[in-house]
């Protein structure tokens, strides 16, 4: 029985067992059952579409219908390794025509030209530390997606936030958020340790201008989300921000002293997550739609 | 003669009335400056306290005399805020809040030594009997789906759990892993039967012990700040201090226990190795490769802390039966992995897609709380045996469906058509007129109207 048939069950005989034992478990006194009850049964979420009880496949138990849907998009891990696996496959199908070029002019035009809309873009560069990715269903205050540096290495592409814009298709914005994290990698494997909270602003400017213009070449269609300008983008060389990082960059130092006491240390780590706060909750956040995007294109990803 | 005497008469009715007038006004300063001097000697202006913590306990009272409150050194160039009334035996009163420097002061020598509260044995004893009860994965968490915010368990997780014993829990988690019956080989296997035997809560409080203890546990934890830009008012300001004085707490608390609790390759070479091994075969595969490029030390808190809490869920720990992974900050930040709730007996819930929909935080309609109701109501019921009974923690409920903010209020619509939210007493009450004769419905509609009036949530 779903739920909608079963909050306007008005009498308990037309409720079905498993309301029943509810019911009957609610009378006055309160009864305990001796014999086994009928399983209370959980409907599970469900990734894939099961065969249900009655049809072929399906079992004889009893017809459970599922509630609609909470959220109508799903995507996967699979999906996502699916996506990565295109993307790469794309660039790296770009590069090979390029360099098939026979006009050796030609050839060097069209790389020049793929090497500077690609640009940062380095090849299987999660290799290193062994990155893993997955499509969270959980919820993320806010973003897309989300890193655990080395050595936990994972990558998550948070899917109930990819329908957060409706001016765009969520598996658009899947493969931007996808870039953006890749080449948050490759920053990453560059710097050689974690970013500091005051680096993080300037990271998350370069990996979304960077990827941005990724997003034509592979797909053919400008990328859903706008590139970080003006202000947006430039926030960490203001007067404020740059008077945190100093004041981070000088307990940073504080710390490291030698015979420091106890409640020393505890004064500065507490002003230091005080600080790692502050940059973390002015990261750049952006919700213009990138030039040239088209909702009703196709990744060519299927 | 009388219109002389008249005459002359005007003058004098004159300065009368000014004298009169003037005494009046003289006695009304006079009355003003001493009622207003008296307040100020004997109460501040009665100011309510937001508290956005999980499980505070201040409230809004009138002040009496301060006792033994905490000795700060303060700033004296630094002006004070205006003082906030606060309930004796509260933090804020037995750390003496009031006298602490603005939260945004510019202290650049350090003269203004706030940690000095906690020496106040009145200070130790409020933050202790406030963060004993504090669930370490809801503290300052005001808006959160975690599983257990909405679950009232039988062995509630807190910190006074994990604080009680440490050197205890140890010796529990050792004793019980050197046992086979409780190592349960097999990743996916759970026995809850062992609960006691095996010490699951051991294994819970000894992992959460280390992450906060050893690792960045307090850092990582939620904090609700109030920037200087955005002029936080007296009550915002004492509260940021409070849960600094929350974590110096825990911090100094910690020194309590020895190092040797701490969970390193070094110290217990054969219980990491064990660990190391556990968990489903997957898991164990991806830890064997990291642990061949990094040094194990540094595998520790992301890999063994969720394979003790996950362990301890398939032990029959509910606590840890409810841990799900957690994205700490938004982009970079850590996340912790564990997820209990594959193993305990709210696993079926927990996977459940009722529960996926009841657990996020949306907009009241008629159909958000009818769902709502019948799930609390069919989970909420007696079972035939009682440990499988699952009991929900109403008020926590009660914000969840009725208080903003909420996720989905943000999200750009496509269509123009917009309707004007209900509050839940709309609801309800519209629900009423539909004549339901389900009596556990009903009783869960009274309990959760009880709940949201007394909460102010409802209207």
């Amino acid at each position: 029985m779903d739920f909608e048939s079963y909050y306007r069950v008005a009498e308990l005989h037309q409720a079905e067992p498993p309301c029943r034992l509810v019911a009957d478990l609610l009378r006055e006194p309160p009864v305990r059952s001796i014999a086994p009850p009928p399983p209370v049964i959980w409907i599970p979420v469900e990734t894939q579409p099961n065969p249900r009880p009655g049809q072929p496949g399906g079992g004889s138990g009893p017809v459970v219908k599922n509630p609609p849907p909470p959220q109508e998009f799903t995507f996967t891990t699979k999906d996502l390794k699916k996506l990565n696996e295109c993307w790469h496959k794309k660039i790296k199908n770009l590069f090979e025509a390029a360099e098939n070029e026979e006009n050796d002019r030609k050839r060097k035009a069209k790389l020049k030209k793929l090497r500077k809309q690609l640009s940062g873009y380095v090849p299987n560069a999660g290799d290193k530390d062994k990155y893993k990715w997955f499509a969270s269903q959980k919820k993320d205050p806010v973003g897309y997606g989300h890193i655990d540096w080395p050595p936990i290495s994972t990558v998550k592409i948070f899917t109930k936030n990819l329908t957060k814009h409706k001016f765009a298709k969520p598996m658009h914005i899947a493969a931007q958020a996808a870039f953006q994290e890749y080449y948050h990698i490759i920053q990453r494997n560059e710097l050689g340790r974690d970013p500091k909270p005051y680096e993080l602003y300037d990271l998350e400017v370069e990996a979304h201008n960077t990827t941005y213009t990724w997003f034509y070449p592979i797909f053919g269609f400008g990328p859903p989300i706008g590139q970080f300008i003006g202000n947006e983008a430039d926030f960490s060389s203001k007067e404020a921000f740059k008077k945190k990082k100093e004041e981070y960059q000088d307990l940073e130092t504080e710390l490291a002293k030698e015979g420091l006491t106890e409640a020393e240390k505890t004064k500065i780590q507490d002003k230091m997550d005080t600080l790692e706060q502050w940059f973390r909750g002015r990261l750049p956040n952006t919700k213009t739609v990138g030039g040239g995007y088209e909702k009703s294109a196709d990744l060519g990803c299927d | 003669m009388r219109l002389k005497n008249k005459t002359n008469s005007r003058p004098t009715i004159y300065y009368w009335s000014v004298g009169i007038g003037l005494g009046l006004i003289a006695v009304a300063v006079v009355c003003v400056l001493l009622y207003a001097n008296g307040r100020t000697l004997s109460e501040s202006p009665s100011v309510a306290m937001r508290e956005p913590t999980v499980s505070d306990t201040s409230a809004d009272v009138p002040s009496s005399p301060p006792t033994a409150v905490a000795a700060v050194a303060l700033v004296e160039e630094e002006p004070l805020l205006p003082r906030l009334d606060f309930l004796p035996g509260s933090i804020e009163e037995a750390c003496g809040l009031n006298d602490f420097m603005p939260y945004h002061s510019d202290d650049p020598d350090d003269k203004f030594d706030w940690l000095s509260a906690l020496e106040s044995s009145a200070c130790w004893t409020a933050l202790d009997d406030h963060i004993s009860t504090i669930n370490p994965y809801l503290w300052g968490e005001t808006n959160t789906d975690h599983p257990l915010a909405f679950l009232v368990l039988e062995n509630p997780l807190t910190f006074g759990r994990i604080f009680a014993d440490p050197a205890g829990d140890l010796a529990r988690v050792q004793d019980a892993l050197s046992r086979s019956e409780c190592l349960l080989n097999h990743g996916s296997e759970t026995n809850l039967e062992l609960k006691e035997n095996c010490h699951a809560d051991a294994l819970l409080n000894y992992a959460l012990l280390n992450r906060f203890c050893f690792d960045e546990g307090v850092s990582n934890r939620n904090r609700t700040f109030y920037w200087a830009e955005d002029n936080p008012t007296p009550e915002q300001d004492r509260f940021m201090w409070k849960q600094r004085l929350e974590n110096a707490w825990v911090r100094s608390k910690c020194k309590e226990f020895a190092p040797e609790l701490q969970l390193t390759v070094e110290q217990y070479p054969e219980l990491t190795d064990l660990l190391f091994s556990l968990g489903d075969p997957e898991s164990v595969a991806t830890k064997k490769t990291k642990r061949e490029m990094y040094d194990p030390e540094t595998l520790i808190t992301p890999y063994l802390i969720p394979t003790l809490i996950e362990h301890a869920a398939r032990l029959g720990d509910d606590a840890a039966g409810l841990t799900s992974p957690i994205t700490l900050f938004s982009r970079f930040g850590p996340s912790y992995n564990e997820e209990g709730y594959k193993f305990g007996r709210f696993a079926e819930l927990l996977k459940s897609a009722e529960w996926a929909y009841f657990s996020d935080k949306i907009e009241p309609s008629i159909d958000r709380l009818l769902r709502s109701f019948h799930f609390l109501t069919r989970v909420g019921a007696l079972r035939p045996d009682p440990r499988d009974e699952m009991q929900f923690d109403w008020e926590w409920v009660a914000k969840h469906l009725c208080d903003p903010p909420y996720d989905n209020s943000d999200e750009e619509s496509e269509s123009e058509e917009s309707t004007e939210p209900q509050s839940c007493q709309e609801i309800v009450h519209e629900l009423r007129q539909r004549d339901f004769k389900f009596r556990p419905l009903l009783q869960t509609l009274d309990k959760f109207e009880q709940i949201a009036l007394e909460l102010d949530v409802y209207e």
